[in-house]
């Protein structure tokens, strides 16, 4: 007869190690290897890639541009895989954003196990001979940490998400200077994804105590260096953002997150950016959740112990931070549709399917999700 | 006993006067007389007829539905089974265990006159009533030639009383050899009278080791008077190696003593009912006097078979009375005549056809005696004998084929050699995608492989998975399968490097009991970029070639886009075959070897290790072993437990039919548990009738099938037996707690201990696997002694011969590469 097993929690925390600071890229003079492969994006310059050789100890590098443009497919992968494959890299470096980081955890893990399948295969044999090493080039997508890699499958025509957490690089390299010189307005906007992944992934009904500080922590530094954007970007006060945003990542990587990200998921197919649309939705989602005691209860407390205090104080600064932000053109697409989508059924239920936005406090329904749309667009 | 009983009238008849119809009541009513007598008196006997579901006193059948009694039994109970008072035993007697192990039985007063009475009655009826003058091919029986007589002592003793004068025609040297005096026989002949015919006595293969092969080539002739008769006893068994026949046999022995061919008597007996003798009858064949009958039965089902088909002989007597020896199956093979004899004597006729085959040793059960030396005694006296190379499998280019045998297997050494920059070239990733593609066609089964299916191929299947492959070859290469394909740190090691590279040749000597085990080291050595050169045994049955077929027309494509043909990696391995008598083959084949790898029993590995070999040339002997089983009590808690335990240690001995060097022969279980040992026993025949649906049974040969009968039949006496009907699965109870020999052929010996440990005394680097079924530091303590002893492994039960590595404590991936390495070294 079978008989019911003893319930149990368990926190996991996959912790890479995170190089930063001035020269934080020297830090992968360190490690063993024989042979490197750089997968990186468009924006990479000569100089760069100088940095990066001469911060390696292997005896060959190869410097592999990305073949896949935004979501990578098996069929746009596999050009990289090719050359990977060929030069046989016991380490692999992926310089780029989210879609370039995404994509290199798949290129190495077709590399590593040439048989993988995502339908077939349990992802406990992913046992890494290699050593994965991300340097991200944006701010707050969180993708260095994320435990997440995501597909198009072009077969199927849908988005797979594959989740592991041996997808987790085993080094990050927080490098400010790749940051520096990014646009203001983009620097923040990534700041309110950042925020986002802390707040919705503190609120998540999944509770993990563990992380909780890491969120507080994020929101905390957040508030007290935003400023640094508009001031004028130094990289030391960068560098302390880009780890504001790895915190929040490993927050959002461990909580499922909220309506927020259920909603700004399916903006995209009207052109918004991801942190664009965070920025439309979040302070909407949360005074909606704040209508229900508990919710408001666990608001106020990651207010307080993130160096506000109470509650309202936190949403008033997420306002105002995001009234920083440029999102006119944002705000325009969404007020032309949105008397298509609030009549759009499935953009409601896609939006409630979601499976990056499961963790909201309180349960979800389309009229729950109407409302916090309504409100957004007012 | 009555003074008077069935037996004492009805051995009062003269031996072949009797008609069968007569015969059968004054018979059948003596001998159950008897049966009934021993099952009153004899507790062990009682017990087996209980097993057998037989009570004499109520039972009314024919005599063919008596259980008999296998020879095995006197073998190994002989001197307790009794059924008499100690003091009334007056004499133990043991058969002359020309082959194995004797058998014993116990004579009191009432067997013993009996048995001479009878043999006095059936001897006479073939030389006379008088007395005459005997030959003795033997030395006289004097007392300080009893040891060097040892039972023909007695038998000689028997047929004095046939002798009138007697001449020891042998003499005895030193050393204990004897030579044939033909002096004094030839002064003995010609002082007897030459009218009175006379009597040459011996035993078969003495008469025949000390005047057939002697003093026939020699030209020496003995004339014997008129009607003198040759009689042999003691049978042909150890003569069976000796080229000579029963009729040349006859045709040299009256040739030398100038007697009749059909007065060469050879006359049958056994121990077991000793003093019955079965002379040849003028007409050829053998009868059945008053005292005895013969039943024929099918040597596989032993039911009893039509008159004129073979099978193996029963013999029914009355006369045993001190032991049970009544109705004995014995281990000879005969036949039955239904029609009458022309020389007018009564009873059944039958002939001797030989004897049983004793079952051949297939599996790894044949441990070494004691550990290989590897010296060359013995082994090189062999004689080499000359054998064709047969190319089993083989896609490369052809040989040619009017090339001698070496020539060709020099050919095909350089041919295979040549491939090996082709697999030093492929990517280790890309040798695992493509071996999953053949697990794929592996695991349905299907056309020539359908055979394989319950022979490990759907285990091969699964263990030759890509997620399994990259598991063993990252255990199997330190830790990182790519060190096989270049430089990587070594530790972690920014200074030094560490590469894997294949040795070269990979020579395989495969075994016959289970074949599949030789495609595990065949992967690994391929994906170690090893070319291979792999000898099946003689009763491959073009198993391997078939499983190589696989890969042809197989490719993989890696994501990356390379490909790699099965074509390609099938011009890498060649299987070939030839006798293993053949020195000169096997030499050059080991000699060619940077890896040699040999399965099976101690004569093969023993033959292989004892080959010349380069001096690096790595060694992987995998050699018999054996394994059992243990269960401690504590994981008998609840009948549900011992029930799904018991079906696991189901599994472990049905698959390979138990011929694996993990397969279990012995399980042991601790008294004590909810669940006792003897109540295990009727779950595990549950799970064995289970397990014989699962993996049905392979063909079982006549004379394994013996040989399961034998210990059925001896373990009905000695503890209790669980069996299928026919002979695919036993389960035998003993409280003996010895390590039983392997019987094969899902046998499974269940023995109760007080505690597991008590196991650790049979122990030693024979033993290969225990599956243990234990929990808590009792198990661990119990496999750390176990493995300090010499066990390689305690694996869950169930799971016994799911290989794995380590295999006999060897990563062998690890032995088939040499290590390299570039900078350092860090000291």
């Amino acid at each position: 007869m079978w008989e019911p097993q003893g319930m149990y929690s368990k926190f996991l925390l996959k912790q890479p190690t995170i190089l930063f600071g001035d020269n934080a890229i020297m830090g992968l003079k360190t490690y063993a290897t024989s042979r490197v492969s750089v997968i990186y994006g468009s924006g990479l310059d000569e100089d760069y890639k100088d940095k990066i050789s001469n911060a390696l100890s292997a005896f060959e590098i190869s410097f592999v541009k990305k073949t896949w443009i935004g979501e990578p497919t098996l069929k746009t992968l596999h050009a990289t895989i090719k050359k990977i494959e060929e030069f046989n890299p016991d380490l692999i470096i992926a310089v780029g954003g989210g879609s370039v980081i995404d994509g290199a955890k798949m290129v190495r893990t077709y590399y590593e196990f040439p048989f993988f399948n995502i339908n077939e295969t349990s992802f406990s044999m992913l046992n890494w001979k290699t050593t994965f090493v991300a340097i991200p080039t944006t701010i707050g997508s969180g993708a260095e940490i994320s435990s997440a890699s995501v597909m198009y499958n072009d077969s199927h025509r849908t988005k797979e998400f594959v989740v592991s957490h041996q997808f987790i690089p085993e080094i990050i390299v927080l490098d400010a200077s790749l940051i520096v010189n990014a646009p203001k307005n983009m620097l923040l906007a990534s700041m309110v994804d950042a925020l986002s992944h802390a707040i919705e992934g503190y609120m998540s009904n999944i509770d993990n105590m563990l992380v909780d500080s890491y969120a507080e922590k994020a929101i905390q530094i957040i508030s007290q260096f935003h400023q640094v954007i508009s001031e004028g970007t130094s990289p030391e006060n960068i560098n302390k953002l880009q780890l504001a945003s790895l915190f929040a990542g490993l927050v959002q990587n461990h909580c499922i997150v909220g309506a927020t990200h259920a909603l700004a998921h399916q903006m995209s197919a009207y052109g918004l950016s991801h942190s664009a649309a965070i920025a439309i939705f979040l302070p909407a989602v949360i005074r909606k959740n704040n209508n229900d005691q508990a919710s408001k209860e666990r608001f106020g407390q990651l207010a307080k112990h993130s160096g506000f205090n109470n509650g309202e104080d936190l949403l008033t600064f997420v306002e105002d931070f995001i009234a920083g932000v440029d999102l006119t053109k944002e705000r325009k697409i969404v007020k032309e549709n949105e008397q298509h989508i609030l009549s759009d059924n499935d953009f409601f239920i896609q939006a409630l399917d979601d499976k990056g936005g499961q963790g909201n406090p309180v349960p979800m329904d389309k009229g729950f999700l109407l409302e916090i749309f309504k409100e957004a667009c007012s | 006993m009555k003074n008077s009983t069935m037996t004492d009238s009805l051995i009062g008849n003269n031996p072949y006067e009797i008609g069968s119809e007569q015969k059968e009541q004054l018979f059948s009513e003596a001998l159950f007389e008897e049966i009934k007598f021993h099952y009153d008196n004899n507790e062990q006997y009682r017990n087996f007829c209980k097993n057998k579901d037989f009570n004499p006193h109520d039972f009314n059948g024919n005599l063919e539905q008596i259980p008999p009694i296998a020879v095995s039994v006197f073998k190994d109970l002989g001197k307790d089974l009794k059924s008499v008072p100690d003091n009334e035993v007056k004499l133990s007697l043991q058969s002359s265990a020309t082959s194995g192990i004797p058998s014993t039985v116990v004579l009191d007063k009432i067997t013993a006159k009996r048995q001479a009475k009878v043999m006095v009655k059936v001897v006479k009826d073939f030389i006379g009533a008088e007395r005459k003058p005997f030959i003795i091919v033997d030395v006289t029986p004097n007392p300080e030639n009893i040891r060097f007589l040892g039972a023909r002592y007695a038998a000689i003793g028997g047929y004095l009383n046939f002798a009138s004068e007697v001449n020891y025609a042998l003499d005895i040297e030193a050393g204990d050899n004897v030579s044939f005096n033909i002096e004094k026989t030839k002064e003995f002949i010609s002082s007897m009278d030459k009218n009175v015919p006379m009597v040459v006595f011996g035993f078969t293969y003495m008469l025949y080791a000390q005047v057939v092969k002697p003093l026939l080539d020699k030209g020496v002739k003995f004339e014997l008077p008129k009607g003198s008769k040759i009689i042999h006893i003691g049978g042909w068994k150890k003569l069976e190696n000796e080229k000579i026949s029963k009729p040349q046999f006859n045709a040299a022995m009256s040739q030398l003593f100038s007697v009749e061919e059909e007065h060469v008597i050879d006359i049958y007996g056994f121990t077991e009912q000793m003093g019955l003798n079965y002379p040849d009858c003028e007409c050829g064949w053998k009868h059945t006097p008053i005292y005895s009958e013969i039943i024929v039965r099918n040597p596989a089902t032993r039911e009893q078979v039509q008159d004129g088909e073979e099978g193996v002989l029963e013999f029914l007597s009355p006369i045993p009375h001190s032991y049970p020896g009544n109705v004995v199956l014995t281990d000879d093979m005969g036949i039955v005549n239904p029609e009458p004899c022309p020389y007018g004597r009564n009873g059944t006729r039958f002939k001797i056809l030989g004897r049983l085959k004793k079952a051949e040793i297939r599996g790894c059960g044949d441990i070494l005696g004691s550990k290989l030396k590897f010296s060359n005694d013995d082994l090189t006296l062999d004689i080499s004998e000359k054998s064709n190379l047969e190319l089993h499998f083989w896609k490369g280019e052809k040989l040619d084929q009017t090339l001698a045998a070496e020539a060709q297997l020099t050919e095909l050494i350089t041919k295979l050699n040549a491939k090996k920059q082709w697999l030093k070239d492929q990517p280790i990733d890309a040798l695992i995608g493509l071996i999953g593609e053949a697990s794929k066609v592996w695991l349905k089964a299907e056309g020539d492989l359908e055979s394989m299916k319950e022979k490990g191929l759907a285990f091969l299947a699964n263990w030759a998975k890509p997620i399994h492959l990259n598991r063993i070859s990252t255990i199997g290469l330190r830790n990182n399968r790519q060190y096989i394909d270049g430089f990587l740190p070594l530790n972690e090691s920014r200074k030094q490097f560490l590469k894997a590279n294949q040795k070269g040749l990979v020579c395989h000597w495969l075994a016959g009991n289970v074949q599949v085990l030789g495609m595990f080291a065949l992967l690994q050595a391929i994906l170690t970029k090893n070319v291979n050169l792999l000898k099946i045994s003689s009763k491959d049955g073009g198993v391997f070639a078939n499983l190589l077929r696989t890969f042809e027309g197989v490719s993989y494509t890696t994501p990356g886009g390379y490909k790699i043909d099965g074509e390609d990696l099938l011009q890498t391995i060649a299987v070939v075959y030839f006798s293993s008598k053949d020195r000169d083959l096997g030499e050059l084949m080991s000699k060619s070897a940077n890896v040699r790898i040999a399965w099976g029993g101690r004569e093969a590995v023993e033959t292989v290790a004892n080959y010349p070999a380069m001096y690096d040339t790595e060694d992987i002997i995998f050699g018999p072993k054996i394994s059992f089983s243990a269960i401690s009590k504590e994981v008998l808690g609840t009948e549900r437990k011992a029930k799904k335990l018991a079906r696991k240690v189901a599994v472990d001995s049905s698959v390979f039919d138990q011929t694996g060097c993990a397969s279990p022969h012995n399980l042991y279980i601790e008294r004590g548990g909810e669940v006792s040992p003897k109540e295990f026993c009727q779950f595990l025949a549950e799970g064995m009738v289970k397990a014989s649906v699962q993996i049905p049974k392979g063909e079982t040969s006549v004379e394994q099938i013996s040989a399961i009968h034998s210990i059925r039949g001896l373990y009905d006496f000695k503890g209790e037996v669980w069996a299928s009907d026919d002979t695919t699965w036993t389960v035998v109870y003993s409280e003996d707690s010895n390590l039983a020999a392997p019987v094969y052929s899902r046998v499974i010996m269940v023995h109760p201990v007080d505690h597991i440990n008590e196991t650790l005394q049979y122990i030693d680097d024979n033993m290969q696997t225990i599956g243990l079924a234990s929990s808590g530091e009792k198990a661990l303590k119990f496999a750390e002694e176990a493995v300090e002893k010499g066990v390689m492994r305690c694996p869950e039960m169930g799971r016994m011969l799911n290989f794995e590595s380590p295999w006999d404590g060897i990563f062998l991936m690890e032995r088939m590469v040499r290590w390299s390495t570039f900078g350092g070294p860090l000291i």
